[in-house]
């Protein structure tokens, strides 16, 4: 007769516990064993006393005890814990995607995102009157929109008349001081003639990256009043104040929404700044697109003296001016006289270098004062006088 | 060592982080506390009253009968689930948590002077525990006759006294694995003992128990004396 199963074998035993060799091995000792039978009933017998007893019953009241005794949270912990439950159940990917795609969005927004870029297709402006008030006559900028392209190249003919956005009487004093600065430039210089239809030939929009030679503003070169689109909520438009803006759009070397509009400093002292007679953002009161405007204000203008060019005969002006063109130099003339011709070149830093070349080539060039270092994506006012015989 | 549950009860405690297959009752736990963590206290009242005797229960045995100091315990640790429950995560089975609270809150007891002054001070312990306990059973019981049913009765008297009168570290294991029926993983997890320790302290416990059973006088010697100590002071 082999071993006696001890107690706790026989508590597995009871339990279940042993495998399957184990608990054929037990069996057959307890087949053959009548104390360890006798042992495994006592056994079996004290288990099923021990869960034969009946649960203990807590008290009736016991969950109000118990509430009674839970801490109470103030009323803003209650309030921050209901703020927090909505987020409790977010996944940790969606909130960070979230975070991060709420950042991207911020950062692109802050550097100029698409408004920004959507003031290139935007509005090339003729000069208007500054004086009239956009908003006077209570025509919202949008209901007038479709009578300013209306009336736009029919009364203006070569000046683009895609403004952004205006009333209607701000478009007829447009046509209107349009017409008038025209006659006043043929009445000082009727060689001027054709090269301001070519000028407007060449002012139809050209996209930013177009390798299409810009177009000379000068038919546009009246000394017209600014014309500001409609102001931007909250904003007071500037009423006249002798400022002028001058188109030039259509330049092709800039995407900065701030050299749409330029200064012109025909009526200011020749010897300010440009950015110090109008600010970059009051000239581009375009609604919802100053702030972009502003996040471009590395374009600085800068006024410098400028060139003077000595031509054999008034006939190389035409020439020079087409080169000044193809270069993406626009030239906007200023004055005329007897044996002398002044413009004003706006000039892409980026072209600053070759500028002298070029001029040396079509005669004797000098310049006159010095020229600044200007950054990247700067554009220069430069004055240029071409002189040649008088007739 | 083999090791499973007793049938009927759930076996081993989930894997962390997973979500097994969960039993009907499991389940309704889930989704009380969910609904609590989602800011509504009904699910943690709901909690409350499916667990509370199984809880009072246990602390009860563990505390040897004392029913005030269990009621205390096991309120004390429904404070304790309540102050957890918000990030619960669901890796183990409520019921589990809960009995580990309810057992660190009654060892607590044991271990504080003040409970081992009351203990000595009283010298009726074994069978006014075992009372205690048999009336806090519950009351819907069928008894076939009423001698059976007293019979019955002086037979858990006798069980709960021998349970009372064990060591705290044996009574923990006898209570939680043969009255409760919890698993041993689960008990593992809730004493925090290693299996070889559990199970000889649980053997020992069961023949200590066993041999008190055995021997229907001692009782009657206990209940003899507290009946005396109360008559006579």
């Amino acid at each position: 007769m082999d071993k006696h199963l001890d107690a706790e074998a026989l508590s597995d035993y009871a339990e279940g516990l042993p495998d399957a060799h184990a608990r054929a091995a037990a069996d057959a000792h307890l087949a053959g064993c009548a104390q360890c039978r006798r042992e495994l009933a006592a056994i079996q017998a004290y288990f099923r006393d021990l869960a034969d007893l009946e649960p203990a019953r807590a008290p009736a009241d016991f969950l109000s005890r118990v509430r009674a005794r839970l801490p109470r949270p103030s009323p803003w912990e209650r309030a921050w814990a209901a703020l927090l439950i909505p987020f409790r159940f977010i996944p940790v990917p969606i909130a960070v995607g979230v975070i991060i795609g709420v950042t991207a969005i911020t950062v692109y927004m802050r550097q100029g995102g698409p408004e920004t870029r959507a003031v290139i297709p935007a509005p090339a402006v003729g000069p208007v009157s500054g004086s009239a008030e956009p908003s006077a006559d209570g025509n919202s900028p949008t209901a007038t929109q479709p009578a300013l392209k209306d009336n736009g190249p029919a009364e203006v003919g070569s000046v683009p008349t895609a403004l952004p956005a205006g009333p209607a009487r701000l478009q007829k004093s447009l046509s209107k001081s349009t017409q008038d600065s025209r006659k006043e430039a043929a009445s000082a210089s009727p060689q001027r003639q054709p090269a301001a239809k070519k000028g407007a030939e060449a002012r139809q929009p050209l996209a930013p990256s177009s390798s299409a030679p810009p177009a000379s503003v000068g038919e546009a070169d009246a000394n017209v009043s600014a014309a500001k689109p409609a102001p931007a909520p909250g904003r007071q438009p500037s009423a006249g104040g002798g400022q002028k803006l001058r188109d030039v759009e259509a330049q092709g070397w800039s995407d900065n929404p701030a050299s749409v509009y330029i200064l012109d400093n025909s009526s200011a002292p020749a010897n300010l700044p440009l950015d110090k007679k109008m600010p970059v953002e009051e000239q581009n009161a375009v609604p919802g697109q100053a702030e972009a405007a502003a996040s471009h204000s590395a374009a600085k203008r800068k006024e410098v003296d400028g060139y003077v060019l000595s031509l054999r005969t008034k006939a190389d002006t035409a020439a020079v001016l087409a080169g000044l063109r193809s270069m993406g130099v626009a030239a906007e003339p200023e004055s005329a006289s007897s044996g002398e011709d002044r413009y004003r070149l706006i000039v892409p830093a980026a072209m600053l270098r070759e500028l002298g070349p070029y001029l040396a080539r079509h005669g004797q060039s000098r310049l006159e004062g010095s020229l600044p270092s200007a950054a990247s994506g700067s554009v220069l006012s430069i004055r240029l006088r071409l002189i040649f015989p008088a007739r | 060592m083999t090791q499973s549950p007793r049938a009927g009860e759930g076996g081993v405690a989930p894997a962390a982080g997973a979500m097994p297959d969960l039993a009907p009752a499991d389940a309704e736990d889930v989704a009380w506390i969910r609904e609590f963590q989602s800011g509504r206290e009904q699910g943690f009242n709901r909690l409350v009253l499916k667990h509370k005797d199984r809880v009072y229960g246990l602390c009860l045995r563990l505390l040897s009968g004392d029913v005030g100091e269990a009621e205390d315990a096991a309120q004390e640790a429904f404070v304790r689930g309540y102050k957890g429950l918000r990030d619960f995560r669901l890796e183990a089975k409520f019921s589990s948590w809960m009995y580990r609270i309810a057992v660190n809150v009654c060892k607590n007891k044991l271990t504080s002077r003040s409970w081992r002054e009351a203990r000595q001070s009283v010298a009726l312990d074994a069978d006014d525990s075992a009372v205690a306990v048999e009336g806090a059973h519950a009351a819907g019981a069928s008894a076939p006759s009423p001698a059976q049913e007293l019979d019955a009765k002086k037979r858990r008297i006798r069980i709960e006294a021998a349970i009372a009168r064990l060591p705290d570290e044996q009574r923990e294991l006898v209570v939680l694995r043969d009255v409760e029926g919890r698993s041993y993983e689960e008990i593992a997890e809730t004493t925090g003992l290693n299996p070889g320790t559990m199970k000889s302290r649980l053997n020992r416990g069961r023949g200590q128990l066993r041999e008190w059973l055995k021997d229907c006088i001692l009782p009657l010697l206990l209940i003899a004396l507290a009946w005396m100590v109360k008559e006579h002071g």
